[in-house]
């Protein structure tokens, strides 16, 4: 797998997930079971860091935006922190922010999520 | 013809799997070149977003082959595709609107949309029965 996430439980609602490696169409279904799998676990906040990330095509942040609907149909939300520069760049361009909070540190997202019942 | 001599001139198979060794092969062809980290980045972007393109409308994931050209110019550097899938005109797509989908859960429709932001021009034209599609990219000038 071109994209390796590691998972960091932060209480009983609240998962960091950080991805290192690189995420294209052929990464997604692995990505998603992954994602889903800590959806099944109970948690609806997720922070995914991107702080290694350094390659994301579209399909990722397709994956995102799709799984940030789904949590906040149940009351929790994904965001991203620490994102790579190269990330960075098309999360900008596509006005994703519009969709996806962004945090510089893992440390802003988790005192945000904090307030919101995490 | 552009006349210039390819870094690289890479065919392969439309296949999800191959994505990652091609964009590895494009940044290994041009790791001599001076180029920003910038464009390249603008270009490792496009080059996935066409190549998934490829393999998910144009061959429908039948595998076919594509070629692929990576001509480096004076703060320049150009990608051409060559793809044997149904005719399909990027600089005639208007992607949809975008905040509507992101809305609804609804990613995707954003490869296109980033081709045409990164890129300093995209060309397309349609010969023998193949999809030519030509990206340029140029170095901003500084201060821009």
């Amino acid at each position: 797998m071109a994209v390796k996430v590691f998972e960091s439980a932060q209480g009983k609602f609240l998962m960091v997930m950080d991805l290192d490696g690189s995420v294209d169409i052929s990464a997604v279904p692995e990505l998603e079971a992954k994602i889903k799998t800590v959806e099944e676990k109970g948690f609806r906040f997720l922070i995914l860091k991107l702080r290694d990330l350094e390659f994301m095509s579209s399909a990722g942040w397709g994956v995102f935006i799709a799984v940030k609907h789904r949590l906040m149909e149940k009351g929790g939300d994904l965001v991203v922190a620490e994102m790579h520069a190269n990330v960075q760049r098309v999360y900008d361009l596509m006005g994703i922010e519009a969709m996806i909070k962004s945090y510089p540190t893992q440390g802003a997202a988790v005192a945000d999520f904090s307030g919101r019942g995490s | 013809m552009s006349g210039k001599t390819p870094a690289l001139k890479l065919t392969a198979a439309a296949e999800k799997k191959n994505i990652n060794s091609v964009r590895r092969a494009f940044l290994d062809a041009v790791k001599n070149f001076t180029y920003s980290e910038e464009l390249l980045s603008s270009v490792e972007v496009c080059l996935v977003e066409w190549v998934e393109n490829i393999i998910k409308y144009a061959h429908h994931g039948t595998a076919k082959k594509f070629l692929m050209k990576v001509e480096p110019g004076q703060g320049t550097l150009t990608l051409r595709f060559t793809d044997s899938g149904g005719p399909f005109n990027p600089v005639k797509y208007q992607p949809p609107e975008l905040s509507a989908r992101f809305s609804a859960g609804l990613g995707g429709k954003m490869g296109i949309r980033s081709i045409k932001a990164l890129c300093a021009s995209v060309k397309y034209r349609r010969e023998k029965g193949k999809n030519v599609v030509t990206m340029k990219f140029t170095e901003k000038p500084p201060g821009c």
